[in-house]
């Protein structure tokens, strides 16, 4: 008996310090990079500096690292979701620019019939359920044919992206003469501050989902044993197929809150790299509503800190992209974990 | 005579297990030496460092009377090979392919594989396998594969061979030829290490039997000094326990719970797994299905629930027709199942057991609550359950992971038992657990067979199957062979006979 | 027009060699086992390097094995990453692509000293070859003339690479390690190291996969490897890590991509052409599966006839 609490303190443990772990990856990965910098001539302190004060330095610094880590958030909860009953939605991209090109579709043609409110929420809803079909499509072929929904998501992304190139240069979606691929300017806009609110609304919905109500027990359930949920009589593929459509129209808010709260318009390839960003987070937040908040929160500022470094000459801006890189190595190691196994194995044997 | 093997003092720890505490164990050339023991008792653990694929924390192993240190591959080259328990071969692979996996050889990193050919092909003829070098391993029977993997030992020049249960998948009268194959190595000088826990085979083949305990080496008897007696004292650790029996007298009910006719399942290869199987069940009945594991035995309970839909046939639960609902109705109608793996199928260890305990039913008033979780009457009801089937080991915040086996099934049974079912199937469901968890689960069973639940018990353990069971049928190649009704005068002989495919028209009944 | 056919022909080949040579280099972690989605960083990695170093040692060749190295070592931290620190393989080629795009991005304004894209004086390209036997054969080897080396290399690696997997001890090795760990384990065979020479031989053909990508233009620009290395895993999942496939598969890309440049000539949009060669991605990706699947479908169906039938039919026959 005394074994047996023992082994339970010392799990404790390993899951008290794990909770660290993140804070360690982040800190390894500014070392390593650091490193970098200073092989290549440059200054790392300096230029941590600089980041810093590009992240945090002014009000508007603050707003900006918010409002890079509001689509960050959001898109690492969708992300999240999915992962949790086994769906790898590296797709996230592919949905945001297919629900781009929706609402950019409703603008063209409804813009000038209908009042903004109404021009909008047709927006939102029309964005969503687009968004959601592409998501929905790997995971259905997934459980149906054995589909591999990683080679489908990526494949859908390149092809969705190409095809709103096609578009945004062809037809009446993009503006006509512009140099680069662009569409239309949006009518409905959002400040940012709203935003920041609605965005904090679907995490603390999404946490109160997943811990409290009878729809986040099954979503556990299936990821954490899927075989035994499907035993005890849960549906795991209508649950699977709900949480990938959900996934999707999380991300189409995003792609909407983004293209009509910021960019007012859709450019070719605006949302590059934001899906990968996105999946750092929630890993490095070992997917922990809190923990992804930090992790958003951190590539947020390092997104916003690259501008500050812009300005100052101290190391190209690029640096922020191998951090970032860094972070998602290190993150997801449990360093701690791995050197206590080792200092307790030396232990035993001596 | 100095031993060809000896291993001195092995200690072998896994993350809080201590699998082998100081154990010693000695091999002679040309002897057939078994290891028997319970399950977790550390046999194969111990053989897994022998083979070289554990390093043991502590001890030393001689070979020919030379220390050494070695791994899997160092393990080949001393003439050690080891035929697992779930077999270690590459399915997509042809038996030739496997056969030389482990000892290939090769002109300049090409494979010379006529060579190899020639004596596969051999061996093959030896074994009184009928298939050729190139065939799938895929393709070939559960049987034919366990000769694939003594080939493999044999052409590899074992000179030591550990065979870990090697007979759990084999009919007795397939036993009965591994066993003639075992002769015949040992006269060729091959020493062989015999892992199981059925006795009587273990007397009939050995030269030396050593007994384990809970990780230790509780005892050594050398041929013509012991009986069965003898070693199952050893391997309890005191005198004799009583496995639970069915003596019960009640009556059982005239309604059919459970009627299943004619179900055929065609697996994705479109072969039969289940052929033309039909029973009837009734309240107050247990029910015994044997045969070698794999005869369609698990995909008959898959069909039950409706986890799978039956190709063929009908399936009638309480006078209602059940044959295409899905596995939520199933169990809601009243069917419970202890599946017969509980890690991968019974449990889901990374949640709590509140969690465990309450899925599939998270919707009763009991536990929702206009679609929230009522987490505290959801945590009074774990304990309850805890309480009455004696679960032992829960850690305060509910967690499952690190409990024993015994705990585990009785966290299953408690959810299956405490939701009432009207049919109640047990598929193996006192595998790996000890003598005492072993007849707790048989109480329980029998308690609720006076309770007038009918109970399917489908094990591979014919022992189980004559004490617990009022009438057993024997699934073979997913066709039944025989019933038999009179289970006081069957034999586990006349049961082997039908395990091995002989209808019981050509056996007797009760023979 | 049978000037243009031979073009086009050429044209196709040139493009292919990319996407062969990295998913060649995929190959031999895909096979092993180990899930690597990283090669599109590791193209890049290779373009980067190959540029640099023929700037530093002033030799084309010298960029290419420089290339090949440096990959390699990039791989081998993949390796350790993934086999010793036992990280989810996917988690990590991912953490790598983010790697690569910034090391280079950074390194290219570090220490090249340039913005965006970085310029070879033009005597260090890696030129084509001229070929005199293949210009006498009409069509098929005047197309195939006048590719660069690490072309040649890359359609020689095909044949190669069959026989290691198929008739060598190591090939063999690999092929089980990627089927049944355990199989391969419990034999004796040792699975790290198969899977760290694996990487490591995949980490250089990316580098050349790399070479090839920059040296051949003389010059590095930001993100130049464009997805090519997603396509190539692609391929790889099409190909089930097969060469000759992979060969077909790349081939497949590769003519498109030539097909969209020659046809956009002819008034055609450029941009809907590119969509093509994905659109056949989905179809070969989800086809086989499909048909699999409707083919146990179909088999069930006839076996339920053959043994059902007879036997429920027998008593109202008789």
């Amino acid at each position: 008996m005394n074994q047996m609490i023992e082994k339970v303190r010392h799990i404790r443990r390993i899951q008290y310090l794990n909770s660290f772990n993140p804070i360690f990856a982040v800190l390894i990965a500014f070392l390593v990079s650091g490193l970098m910098v200073l092989l290549s001539g440059g200054s790392p302190i300096e230029a941590y500096i600089a980041i810093a004060r590009g992240a945090f330095g002014s009000m508007s610094s603050i707003m900006s690292t918010i409002r890079f880590t509001l689509p960050l958030l959001l898109l690492a909860i969708a992300f999240t979701m999915c992962n949790k009953c086994g769906y790898f939605n590296i797709g996230q991209e592919g949905q945001m620019y297919a629900s781009a090109l929706t609402i950019t579709w409703v603008q063209i043609s409804f813009g000038n019939s209908l009042p903004v409110p109404i021009l909008f929420l047709l927006m939102l809803v029309c964005g969503a359920v687009v968004g959601g079909l592409v998501s929905l499509l790997p995971a259905y072929l997934k459980l149906k044919f054995g589909v591999n929904e990683i080679v489908m998501g990526i494949l859908l992304n390149y092809t969705i992206l190409r095809l709103s190139d096609f578009l945004l240069q062809n037809t009446a979606l993009g503006k006509p003469h512009a140099n680069t691929s662009m569409s239309v300017f949006y009518i409905p806009s959002i400040p940012t501050p709203v935003l920041a609110v609605i965005a904090c609304l679907i995490v603390i919905v999404y946490a109160f989902i997943e811990k409290k109500t009878i729809p986040g027990y099954r979503l556990r359930m299936v990821g954490s044993n899927p075989i035994f949920a499907q035993f005890s009589g849960l549906n795991k593929t209508k649950i699977v197929l709900v949480v990938a459509m959900l996934s999707g129209v999380l991300a189409s808010l995003t792609s909407t809150g983004e293209l009509v709260g910021i960019y007012k318009c859709f450019y070719y390839n605006y949302a590059d790299g934001l899906g990968f960003s996105a999946m750092t987070a929630a890993l490095i937040g070992k997917q922990s509503v809190v923990g992804m908040l930090f992790g958003a929160l951190l590539l947020g500022a390092l997104q916003s800190g690259a501008i500050g470094l812009s300005v100052s000459a101290s190391a190209s801006p690029e640096i922020v992209i191998l951090v970032r890189g860094f972070v998602m190595l290190f993150g997801t190691i449990s360093v701690l974990q791995y050197f206590m196994h080792e200092r307790r194995k030396t232990k035993e044997i001596s | 005579m100095r031993p060809l093997v000896e291993m001195k003092g092995i200690t072998k720890e896994f993350t809080s297990v201590v699998a082998n505490d100081g154990v010693d164990f000695e091999l002679f050339s040309g002897e057939v030496h078994s290891l028997v023991g319970e399950n977790g008792a550390g046999k194969t653990t111990l053989m897994r460092i022998l083979y070289g694929q554990y390093e043991p924390d502590e001890g030393e192993i001689l070979i020919d009377g030379n220390e050494v240190r070695y791994n899997i591959h160092g393990a080949i080259k001393h003439g050690i090979a080891m035929v697992h328990q779930n077999f270690m071969q590459v399915e997509e692979l042809s038996i030739l392919e496997n056969v030389i996996l482990a000892n290939m050889d090769t002109r300049a990193g090409f494979i010379l594989r006529k060579k190899a050919e020639t004596r596969v092909n051999e061996l093959l003829v030896r074994f009184g396998v009928n298939a050729k070098p190139e065939t799938i391993v895929a393709h070939l029977s559960v049987g034919e594969r366990q000769w694939i993997e003594i080939i493999k030992a044999v052409y590899v020049g074992a000179r030591i061979l550990i065979l870990d249960e090697p007979t759990a998948v084999l009919t007795p009268q397939e036993t009965d030829k591994l066993f003639a194959i075992i002769a015949e190595l040992k006269k060729d000088g091959t020493s062989i290490v015999f892992i199981s826990h059925k006795l009587r085979e273990v007397v009939a083949i050995s030269d030396r039997v050593s007994v384990m305990r809970k990780g230790k080496m509780t005892g050594t008897f050398d041929s013509g000094n012991f009986t069965e007696t003898d070693i199952a004292c050893a391997m309890i650790g005191k005198q004799k326990v009583q496995l639970i029996q069915n003596n019960s007298d009640f009556s059982i009910g005239e309604e059919a719970v459970c009627e299943a006719s004619g179900l055929w399942y065609f697996d994705d290869e479109a072969l039969p797994v289940v052929r033309d199987f039909s029973f009837s069940i009734h309240k107050g009945e247990i029910l015994g299905i044997g045969g070698v594991e794999g005869n369609g035995q698990s995909e008959l309970v898959d069909l039950l629930f409706g986890m799978k839909k039956p190709s063929g046939g009908s399936i009638r639960f309480m006078g209602t027709d059940i044959t295409d609902a899905s596995i939520s109705e199933c169990r809601n109608a009243g069917i419970g199942i202890i599946p017969d793996d509980r890690i991968r199928v019974g449990l889901s260890i990374p949640s709590t057991l509140d969690e465990n305990l309450i899925c599939g039913i998270e919707e009763n008033g009991k536990f929702n609550h206009n679609g929230l979780l009522r987490l505290n009457s959801i945590r009074e009801y774990a304990n309850e359950l805890v309480d009455t089937f004696d679960i032992r080991g829960v850690a305060e915040d509910h967690q499952i992971a690190g409990m024993s086996g015994g705990n585990l099934q009785k966290i299953i049974l408690a959810r299956e038992i405490s939701r009432g079912p009207k049919l109640l199937i047990a598929a193996q469901p006192t595998r790996g657990l000890d003598i005492g968890a072993i007849n707790f689960v048989r109480e329980q069973l029998l308690h609720q067979k006076e309770m007038g639940t009918a109970i399917l018990l489908i094990t591979a353990d014919l022992e189980e199957l004559l004490s617990l069971s009022d009438r057993i049928l024997i699934m073979y190649e997913g066709g039944c062979t025989g019933e038999v009704s009179d289970v006081a005068s069957a034999t586990e002989g006349s049961l082997g006979l039908l395990m091995g495919g002989i209808k019981i028209s050509e056996v007797g009944q009760g023979a | 027009m049978q000037e243009t056919i031979i073009n086009t022909v050429h044209l196709a080949l040139r493009l292919t060699i990319p996407f062969l040579l990295i998913s060649l280099g995929g190959l031999f972690c895909l096979k092993t086992g180990v899930f690597n989605l990283a090669l599109d960083g590791f193209a890049l990695f290779g373009c980067f390097t190959s540029v640099a170093g023929t700037y530093y040692t002033g030799s084309v060749l010298g960029g290419v094995l420089f290339a090949g190295i440096t990959t390699s070592l990039l791989a081998l931290i993949f390796a350790v990453f993934v086999l010793e620190l036992k990280v989810d393989a996917i988690v990590c080629s991912l953490a790598m692509i983010l790697i690569c795009t910034g090391i280079t991005r950074y390194l290219l304004s570090a220490v090249l000293k340039s913005n965006g894209r970085f310029v070879l004086e033009s005597s260090l390209a890696l030129k084509p070859i001229d070929i005199p036997f293949l210009e006498n054969i009409p069509i098929v080897g005047q197309a195939l003339n006048n590719l660069t080396p690490l072309a040649y290399i890359a359609f020689l690696l095909v044949p190669v690479i069959h026989i290691i997997l198929y008739k060598t001890k190591f090939g063999f090795q690999m092929r089980v390690v990627g089927l049944n760990e355990q199989a391969a384990e419990a034999t004796g065979v040792n699975i790290k190291r198969v899977r760290y020479i694996g990487l490591i031989i995949g980490g250089f053909i990316c580098g050349l996969a790399g070479a090839q990508l920059a040296l051949s233009i003389n010059m590095f620009n930001v993100g130049m490897s464009d997805g090519r290395g997603f396509t190539a895993f692609v391929i790889l999942v099409m190909a089930d890590s097969r060469p000759v496939p992979a060969l077909l598969a790349s081939l497949m890309f590769g003519g498109s991509e030539a097909a969209i440049l020659k046809l956009s000539g002819y008034g055609i949009n450029a941009q809907i052409l590119a969509i093509i060669p994905y659109l056949l991605a989905f179809a070969v990706a989800i086809l086989p599966l499909a048909s699999k699947h409707m083919a146990i479908q179909i088999k069930r169906h006839f076996a339920a006839r053959t043994y059902i039938a007879p036997i429920e039919k027998l008593p109202g026959d008789e």
